[in-house]
């Protein structure tokens, strides 16, 4: 079913219960009054859906930010699955993001999965990891060079 | 900084604007790139791609049921408040239109074989239908055993005319079955669909005169067309 991996990413990214319901259901209205409908040609329907909550969650937080982190809420929120065997079932291609991965400087690495799974900044993930903005932009930038010339198989 | 290390910073930019780590006039830069410059766009939605496959690890989390009310009422389906089962009902709908969704955007597959008892209670049919263009394909979803049709504005019905359905089963003639009504969410239509509705049977849509085809069979233009599915 769709509707709890899309209301997970609204959840983890705008940290807020009622933000990511109005996201699942701005998303939902969004393909219900698509005039154009769906290029199938784009991608699959799954990855497609969920690129389109984590953008729309983006941009509710850079509207309203973050709200304050309530423990409750923290306590509730599911943890992200830090296990790789869970990907063993995905096809070839994400075993091919999963090993360019492997080849990225830790730092870099786990600034870019941050950025990914958190939806944050440049400044916040600076802030989070104490490092002056120029360090993290360099960290992130090299990092997404080394995935781009892995996955283009260079 | 990338720019002095990489011939290429648009990709690097693309998969910063792809990730959310832009802000101020940076990202504002950024985002008119991606509505007016194709390549650019096209290496935003290249890493969106890759980064897609991460979202296999994505926890999920349930959308409590003030979520699926949210959800009907936006499709303009109201839940039976005074239905003992109406939250199992608003559960299946939440589903119904979950798959529904997934299905008008995923490849079609050959249909199986099976028929419809249209007795049973909380059915659905659904449809991806392929427009005329041949790619683009628009969801229509018929509420079982009420007969209700539902899809997004996606057809251009020209001032005076209207937009009919077909229902082809096999090798049959099609058979008139509704006339497309819009409304404030969509279009619509009250259907006289057959007690059995055999699956993979088609739906059409075809442009008509005023108040539907005066010889029985489509005279105009098929606009979109597509196989129903039990979901």
């Amino acid at each position: 079913m769709t509707s709890p991996k899309l209301f997970g990413i609204g959840v983890r990214i705008c940290g807020d219960y009622q933000a990511a319901e109005d996201t699942l259901n701005d998303v939902y209205l969004t393909i219900w009054q698509r005039k154009k409908g769906f290029d199938p040609a784009r991608g699959r329907a799954l990855s497609w859906l969920c690129t389109m909550a984590r953008n729309r969650s983006i941009d509710w937080v850079r509207r309203y930010g973050r709200p304050t982190e309530s423990d409750a809420l923290l306590a509730s929120m599911p943890t992200l699955d830090p296990d790789p065997e869970s990907l063993a079932l995905l096809a070839d291609e994400s075993d091919q993001l999963h090993l360019c991965l492997e080849k990225l400087k830790p730092q870099q690495r786990a600034a870019i999965e941050t950025a990914f799974f958190e939806g944050v900044t440049y400044s916040n993930l600076a802030d989070r990891e104490r490092v002056p903005l120029g360090t993290m932009k360099t960290w992130v930038r090299r990092g997404l060079l080394s995935l781009r010339d892995c996955l283009d198989g260079r | 900084m990338a720019d002095s290390i990489d011939p290429d910073p648009d990709t690097v930019t693309a998969a910063e604007l792809a990730l959310g780590l832009l802000e101020g006039q940076a990202l504002r830069d950024a985002e008119m790139r991606r509505r007016g410059d194709i390549l650019f766009s096209e290496k935003v939605a290249r890493w969106e791609r890759h980064f897609a496959l991460w979202f296999e690890r994505w926890p999920e989390a349930i959308p409590p049921e003030s979520a699926r009310e949210a959800l009907m009422r936006t499709i303009g389906i109201k839940p039976a408040n005074d239905n003992p089962r109406s939250w199992k009902v608003a559960t299946f709908l939440g589903t119904a239109v979950a798959a529904a969704l997934v299905m008008f955007l995923a490849v079609r597959q050959a249909p199986s074989p099976v028929e419809i008892p249209a007795a049973e209670p909380s059915r659905f049919l659904a449809a991806a239908l392929t427009a005329e263009d041949g790619v683009t394909r628009v969801p229509v979803l018929i509420e079982l055993p009420g007969k209700r049709l539902r899809m997004p504005p996606a057809i251009d019905v020209p001032a005076g005319r209207s937009a009919q359905l077909w229902l082809i089963a096999g090798d049959d003639r099609p058979a008139p079955i509704g006339i497309l009504q819009t409304s404030d969410r969509g279009l619509s239509a009250q259907l006289s669909l057959p007690n059995r509705v055999a699956e993979g049977a088609v739906l059409a849509i075809s442009i008509e005169p005023m108040g539907g085809s005066p010889t029985g069979r489509p005279t105009g233009p098929v606009v979109a067309s597509g196989a129903l599915t039990s979901i």
